[in-house]
């Protein structure tokens, strides 16, 4: 017994004269994992869900729930999994009808789809629009239902296709949270498409960077964030600097030169050839003497404050270097009437806490 | 003005004391159009669909062909349908030229382009997801398909409504395929044509008349029946 739910060998989808707009050299998906898929427009992500759902034409070996697909029927395979898409997807008949359906299509007796389709719509709290046309639903509560419906069949496998991307981000926080719960809960194995990867953060135990067609990587949502592995995934994942670098080596060790000027000695892995350094904005600190004293190898900074940003947690400071821009991120409470647009700024980072690309 | 006027109640004296001949025409007009639609419906929906949901080589150049029938003249189908069942016609062993069959014939095939037509745009008109998302939902082909012509229902229903419409008001292919024999393949149309020709405007007009209504009557129950069942905004 495989201890994959999803096994992808190879699998290759060309669309007309495009060839592999999808190209997946492998790819398992464990029982219960929570995986999600981030990438620019054209990617390739919604058609990697397509084709895990079985409903779009690839070649390459799948396996899907331990099944080779193609002695299996789809329609079968299709009835373990549920897909939430990014557009609200619903008949126009009522709330009840459209959750009823996919126990309908599995022949399940009315008596027991009523107790389901309530239970369903009732963990997603829109239990009380069971009556209402579909058509009539403001677009959070189109989606709620999106999900219950989807949810109604109890599958071992959840894709969402972006399915939050119309919603106001408390809506969406929200939604995210009830789905990570019940996942949990049930053990279903969720792949989630996404061009925000702050949800990713939230959601998500694994993802996975997907550029034309390609995973480029596949770990942890936080180790992607401080590690990301090209500039493409950087820029994705909303790394606050990305400054273009070179290395020079002498006696001492290998150097990092930062376009602005900046040199330091850098004991971290480098790929060469490199192009850029990422240093996320929390690892910029405001610097104070005790902390120079003390951490010698901290490389220092001084630019001139451009705008202070204020945030829930982390203020944001931009400032600016010769001509490139760093963004630090400091606690609220260590912005002091002394730092306001124009004034000028020493900040402190470890090169242990930059990474190379 | 007048002779508008003296058809109009010429119609009325017609319907009213129940004239069997006119009864017999609009009956057969009817029955051959409402036929016709009806196969046109079964052959053009699934084909409508079909064009709309399946990617294939060719689907322009099918899909041109549909619309390109959609203004196919009535002559040109009369003509087509009378040489192939003339008695030396491949199909002439039969003996349906001249007979209501021929005539059902005739205007199945100049509806059954709008028909088609008209499905296929009301299912484009559908978000092209939901087949996948009914399909991801567990639905069999056939399942899905059935839930998008119901989706579509309002759009089908205009389809035959605008079917109908055309073979009910078509004269060529019926005079040609039907040859209007009085008792036999007579309907509203031809009769029209035939008064005109006679110099009997006034019987024309109240024909024509009596025509718009039976055709105005089935429009408003096709139309009842495609908002019947709208639910919702």
């Amino acid at each position: 017994m495989s201890e994959y739910i999803l096994e992808m060998r190879h699998v290759t989808v060309d669309r007309g004269a495009r060839k592999n707009i999808l190209n997946i050299e492998a790819f398992g998906l464990r029982p219960g994992e929570l995986v999600a898929v981030v990438g620019p427009n054209g990617a390739g992500k919604s058609t990697l869900l397509q084709v895990i759902n079985l409903l779009h034409a690839y070649h390459g070996g799948m396996k899907l729930f331990g099944q080779k697909i193609s002695n299996s029927n789809k329609t079968m395979l299709r009835r373990r999994a549920a897909m939430v898409f990014q557009d609200m997807l619903l008949l126009n008949d009522t709330v009840f009808n459209n959750v009823a359906l996919a126990l309908r299509f599995r022949g399940v007796k009315e008596g027991e789809i009523k107790e389901r389709v309530y239970k369903a719509l009732a963990d997603f709290r829109c239990d009380h629009l069971a009556n209402r046309s579909a058509l009539l639903l403001s677009g959070g509560e189109a989606q709620r239902v999106c999900i219950a419906r989807a949810l109604v069949t109890m599958p071992e496998l959840l894709l969402l296709d972006e399915p939050f991307a119309a919603l106001d981000a408390a809506t969406r926080d929200e939604l995210i949270e009830e789905i990570r719960q019940l996942a949990g809960v049930r053990g279903i194995a969720v792949v989630l498409v996404s061009h925000n990867f702050a949800d990713v953060l939230h959601f998500a135990e694994r993802a996975l960077m997907l550029f034309n067609g390609h995973i480029v990587q596949d770990d942890k949502p936080e180790f992607i964030m401080r590690r990301p592995a090209n500039e493409q995934v950087a820029r994705l994942v909303g790394m606050d600097n990305i400054i273009p670098c070179c290395s020079e080596q002498d006696s001492q060790g290998r150097f990092i030169r930062l376009a602005n000027g900046i040199r330091f000695l850098y004991h971290g892995e480098v790929c060469e050839p490199i192009s850029v350094c990422c240093l996320p904005g929390d690892a910029l600190y405001l610097w104070d003497k005790r902390r120079l004293n003390q951490r010698e190898t901290w490389v220092m900074v001084e630019g001139v404050v451009e705008r202070v940003i204020p945030g829930v947690g982390t203020y944001r400071i931009l400032i600016k270097l010769g001509e490139q821009m760093l963004s630090a991120r400091v606690p609220p409470h260590h912005v002091t009437d002394d730092i306001h647009s124009y004034s000028r700024v020493k900040l402190a980072f470890n090169p242990a806490e930059v990474h190379i690309v | 003005m007048d002779m508008i006027l003296q058809g109009m109640i010429q119609a009325f004296q017609l319907l009213v004391s129940g004239d069997i001949e006119i009864t017999e025409v609009a009956m057969l007009t009817l029955t051959v159009s409402g036929t016709a639609t009806a196969i046109s419906v079964l052959f053009g929906v699934p084909l409508g669909l079909w064009l709309a949901l399946k990617e294939f080589y060719g689907k322009q150049a099918c899909s041109s062909l549909v619309n390109f029938g959609m203004g196919l003249p009535p002559v040109v189908v009369g003509l087509i349908v009378s040489l192939f069942l003339w008695r030396y016609g491949p199909l002439g062993d039969f003996g349906l030229m001249y007979t209501p069959v021929a005539m059902i014939i005739a205007q199945a095939m100049i509806a059954a382009p709008i028909v088609t037509g008209l499905s296929f745009a009301a299912i484009l008109s559908i978000n092209p997801k939901l087949r996948w998302q009914l399909i991801s939902l567990g639905a069999t082909p056939w399942q899905a398909s059935w839930l998008l012509i119901r989706e579509a229902r309002l759009g089908l229903m205009a389809a035959v409504i605008a079917g109908f419409g055309r073979v009910i008001s078509e004269v060529g292919a019926s005079m040609m395929v039907g040859g209007n024999i009085k008792g036999q393949t007579r309907v509203l149309t031809t009769a029209t044509v035939m008064e005109v020709g006679k110099g009997n405007y006034d019987m024309a007009l109240a024909i024509s008349f009596i025509l718009l209504i039976a055709a105005y009557s089935i429009v408003v129950l096709l139309t009842h029946l495609q908002h019947g069942g709208k639910r919702g905004r």
